[in-house]
C-alpha cells in the first residue's frame, strides 16, 4: 500500500503522521499557532508527494437526515446539490449520502447531509499543505471515521453510543442498527472522579436527546463503549450505570485498544487522535466533504501515480518477455551444443565408413544421376536414317518422282510449320509429350519427265505422299507446295495452246513422325 | 479535469519517463527477440544438419552399393569425354577419322561455343551441370547411304556423345545422272556435343 499522510485536525490542535506499511510513523502534534503552523509547514516539507487525508473532530459539524422524493442518477445528484446548497451557504465543506429508503407508501429516500459548519478551523492548515505542494485526498469529519470501530469491534448491537477521549474533547457517536445517527462533541476535563461524572453526565444527555428525537425509547438498552486509549476514564462506566440502569457499558483499555486495533502504544503516548489517524489510514470513509477545487491536485497526483504505475508496468512487462525471451535463447543455446556435438559424431561415423569406399570422383548421388542422365540421353538420340527409309519405300514405287532436297530435324517442334498434331495444343497432352522430341522432314522433289498434264502430275504427286502417310512411323503427310494450286480460294492463269517444255511439277512435302519414334 | 499550467508542467516528467520506458521496453523486446530468433535459427539448421549426417550414416551401405554400381558406367563415360571438361580436340579429330573412313571428299564445320543445355528438363537433378557446344558440318556425299555411315563412323571414334538435330541432303548436280566418284550430294547437318560436368561435390 502506498505510504499518505494523515492529519487530524481540530480547534486548537492538529496531529500529523506518515500512514505506511499499514502502521503510523513521525506521529507529531503542532499548536494552532503560528508556530504550529511553521512547525506544520517543516513537516510536510519532507513528506513532498505524499496525498494527504484530513480528518476532522471540531464542534463545528452538522449531521442532519432529511428525507427527500425518490429520484436517480443525474436528478439525485442534482437535487442533493440544491438541498446542501440550501442548508450550507457559509462553508464549502460539505457532503451527503443516500442512508436508506422510507418503506412510506411514497417510498421516499433518507439523506445524510454532513458539513463543517466553520471552514476556519481548516484554514491555515490547508496553506501550509498547499504551500508545500502536496495533494488533498480526502477530508472526513471525525465522526465518520467511527464507523471502522463498529466493524473493527464486530459490535450489532441495535443502539450503540461509542465513546473516544480525543485530544479536542469527549467524542460521542450514536449508531443504530449499525448505522451512524448522530455524533457530540464535550470539551475535555480534569482527570478523577469529577471529570467521570462529568462524562457521564454528557452521556445521560446524549440518551436524553436521543429519547427526544425518538431515535430510541427510554427503555431500550443502550451499550455504551468507551475507547479508554491513556486508561484515563477507568471510572466512567460506574458513572454511567448510577445514572440509568438500562445503559451497558463496555470499556476497552489501553492493552485492549492496542490488541484489537493494532495501533502503536508509541503512538497513543503521542496523540490521543492517533487511534482514529489509525483507523482512518486503514480505511477511508464514504463521505467525503473535500470540494473539487481542493481535490484538484489529488486528482493531478492520482494521472502521475497512474502514468508512473504504467512506466512501471511497460518496464516490468518487457523484462519479463526479454527474460522469456533469453531464457528461450539461452536453452535453444545449449540444445544446438548439444546437436552439433551429435553432428560431428555422426559425420565421424560417416567419415569413417566411408574410408572404406572405393575412390569415386564425386559423390554416389551424382555418380547415379550422371550415369543415369546419360541413359536418358542416348535412348533419345535419332539420325535421319528413319527417314531416309520412309522415302526410299515410298519412291521404290514411284520412279517418275525426282527428289531434288531432303531435310530431316528432330527437336521439340516439326519444321515446315504448324502440324495438325502440333495444332492439337500442349495443352490436350501430359506435360512430358509436350516437350518430347519429335522427328520432321521436308520432302522437296519433281516429276520428271513433265510434259504440261497437272492432273497426271497431281495423281502421281498425290500416289507418292499416300505411300509415304502410309508408313507405320510416319504421323502426317502436309503438302507445302504443288505443280499446280487448283484451290478455289486463289487465282489461276495459264495457256492451254503451248505444251509448256520448260515447265516442271515440283512438290513440297513435310513430314512429321509420329512420338517415340 | 480542465488542465492547467501547473498540472501541465507536472505531469511533463511522468509522460517523458512513460515514453523513454516504452521506448527502452520496445528495443528490449526486440533485442531480446532477435536473439531468441537467432538462437532458433541456429538450432533448426542444426537439427537438419543432425538429420541429414544421421541421414548419410544409416545410407552409408546404400551409397557403397551406389558407388560400385554406377562407378565402371561412369568411368566409361568419362572416357568417352561425356563427363569432365570438353575434349574439342578429340571432336575434331574424330571428324577427320570418320571422313576418312566413309569415304568423303572433306568435312567443313564450325563450332560454337559451350551452352548449358535444355536437353533434360529442371526437374533432373544434373540439369544444371549439362551442356552443349553445336557444331555445323557441311560435307559432299556421293549418294544418301554415305551420311549414315560418316555418322555411325563418327560414333565408334567415342570421342563424345553428340546428337543430331538437323540434316539436309541438296543435290549438288544433274538429277539424271550421278557420277560414281564425286559428290552428287550435299550435306549440312547440325550436331551437339554433350558434356557434363557433375563436380566434385558430395551432393
Amino acid at each position: 500500500m502506498a505510504a499518505k499522510l494523515l492529519l487530524c485536525i481540530s480547534a486548537d490542535q492538529a496531529t500529523v503522521a506518515v500512514w505506511r506499511k499499514r502502521a503510523l510513523t513521525a506521529c507529531s502534534r503542532f499548536n494552532n499557532d503560528e508556530q504550529g503552523w511553521a512547525a506544520f509547514s517543516n513537516y510536510l516539507s519532507a513528506a513532498r508527494g505524499l496525498p494527504v487525508y484530513i480528518m476532522v473532530d471540531t464542534v463545528d459539524e452538522d449531521f442532519r437526515f432529511e428525507t427527500l422524493p425518490h429520484a436517480r442518477g443525474r436528478e439525485r445528484m442534482q437535487m442533493a446539490g440544491r438541498k446542501l446548497k440550501q442548508l450550507y451557504r457559509g462553508t464549502p465543506y460539505f457532503s451527503w449520502s443516500l442512508e436508506e429508503r422510507a418503506t412510506g407508501r411514497r417510498r421516499d429516500d433518507r439523506y445524510l447531509f454532513t458539513a463543517l459548519t466553520d471552514p476556519d478551523v481548516l484554514g491555515p492548515w490547508l496553506k501550509a499543505i498547499e504551500f508545500n505542494g502536496l495533494p488533498v485526498a480526502g477530508l472526513y469529519p471525525l465522526a465518520m471515521v467511527s464507523i471502522s470501530v463498529v466493524e473493527r469491534l464486530r459490535l450489532n448491537q441495535t443502539n450503540l453510543l461509542i465513546v473516544t477521549k480525543n485530544s479536542s474533547g469527549v467524542r460521542q457517536t450514536f449508531f443504530k442498527d449499525n448505522k451512524f445517527r448522530i455524533s457530540r462533541l464535550t470539551p475535555l476535563h480534569e482527570t478523577g472522579g469529577v471529570a467521570d461524572q462529568h462524562y457521564a453526565d454528557e452521556v445521560a444527555n446524549t440518551r436524553m436527546y436521543l429519547d427526544a428525537l425518538t431515535v430510541t425509547h427510554v427503555d431500550d438498552a443502550l451499550t455504551v463503549v468507551i475507547l479508554d486509549q491513556d486508561d484515563s476514564l477507568g471510572g466512567l462506566p460506574a458513572a454511567i450505570a448510577r445514572g440509568r440502569p438500562n445503559m451497558a457499558c463496555q470499556r476497552l483499555s489501553r492493552a485492549e485498544v492496542v490488541a484489537k486495533f493494532g495501533v502503536a502504544p508509541r503512538d497513543l503516548e503521542v496523540s490521543n487522535d492517533a487511534l482514529y489517524l489509525h483507523l482512518l489510514g486503514e480505511r477511508r470513509p464514504g463521505l467525503n466533504l473535500a470540494p473539487p477545487g481542493i481535490m484538484h491536485g489529488y486528482r493531478r497526483h492520482l494521472v502521475r501515480r497512474l502514468v508512473y504505475g504504467a512506466s512501471a508496468a511497460a518496464l516490468l512487462g518487457a523484462l519479463a518477455w526479454s527474460g522469456a525471451n533469453a531464457y528461450d535463447a539461452m536453452r535453444l543455446g545449449d540444445e544446438t551444443g548439444n546437436l552439433q556435438r551429435q553432428t560431428l559424431e555422426s559425420q565421424a561415423q560417416y567419415q569413417q565408413v566411408t574410408a572404406q569406399f572405393p575412390q569415386a570422383p564425386t559423390s554416389a548421388d551424382s555418380l547415379r544421376n550422371t550415369v543415369e542422365s546419360a541413359q536418358q540421353i542416348r535412348t533419345s538420340l535419332r539420325t535421319p536414317e528413319p527417314m531416309l527409309e520412309v522415302v526410299s519405300r515410298a519412291l521404290d514405287a514411284s520412279p517418275q518422282i525426282q527428289l531434288s532436297r531432303l531435310a530431316w530435324h528432330y527437336g521439340r517442334k516439326p519444321i515446315g510449320g504448324k502440324s495438325q498434331v502440333d495444332q492439337a495444343g500442349p495443352s490436350d497432352r501430359a506435360p512430358d509429350e509436350a516437350q518430347a522430341l519429335v522427328q520432321s522432314g521436308i520432302v522437296r522433289g519433281e516429276v520428271r519427265p513433265f510434259d504440261g498434264d497437272y492432273k497426271a502430275a497431281m495423281e502421281l504427286i498425290t500416289a507418292f505422299a499416300t505411300r509415304l502417310a502410309a508408313d507405320d512411323m510416319v504421323a502426317e503427310v502436309r503438302a507445302l507446295r504443288l505443280p499446280l494450286n487448283a484451290s478455289s480460294d486463289a487465282g489461276l492463269s495459264g495457256s492451254t495452246n503451248v505444251t509448256n517444255a520448260r515447265g516442271s511439277a515440283e512438290f513440297e512435302f513435310a513430314v512429321v513422325f509420329k512420338a517415340g519414334v | 479535469m480542465k488542465l492547467t499550467g501547473t498540472d501541465l508542467a507536472s505531469l511533463k516528467l511522468p509522460f517523458v519517463v512513460l515514453a523513454i520506458t516504452i521506448a527502452a521496453s520496445i528495443a528490449l523486446v526486440k533485442f531480446s527477440s532477435g536473439k531468441r530468433e537467432l538462437a532458433e535459427m541456429r538450432h533448426r539448421s542444426q537439427l537438419t544438419a543432425l538429420q541429414d549426417a544421421r541421414s548419410r550414416y544409416q545410407r552409408s551401405g546404400e551409397e557403397r552399393e551406389t558407388i560400385l554400381r554406377y562407378l565402371p558406367a561412369y568411368r566409361q563415360l568419362e572416357k568417352q569425354g561425356f563427363v569432365g571438361t570438353e575434349q574439342r580436340i578429340n571432336w575434331l579429330e574424330g571428324l577427320r577419322a570418320a571422313n576418312g573412313q566413309a569415304g568423303l571428299f572433306g568435312v567443313t564445320y564450325q563450332l560454337d561455343a559451350q551452352k548449358p543445355s535444355p536437353l533434360v528438363g529442371q526437374d533432373n537433378p544434373m540439369s544444371r551441370h549439362l551442356y552443349h557446344s553445336q557444331m555445323k558440318l557441311s560435307f559432299g556425299l556421293v549418294h544418301e547411304g554415305d551420311l549414315m555411315r560418316f555418322f555411325r563412323a563418327l560414333e565408334a571414334q567415342q570421342t563424345g556423345m553428340f546428337m543430331l538435330t538437323d540434316c539436309a541432303l541438296d543435290r549438288a548436280g544433274s538429277i539424271d545422272a550421278p557420277a560414281p566418284r564425286q559428290a552428287n550430294l550435299t550435306a549440312q547437318c547440325d550436331l551437339s556435343w554433350l558434356t557434363i560436368d557433375p563436380g566434385k561435390g558430395k551432393s
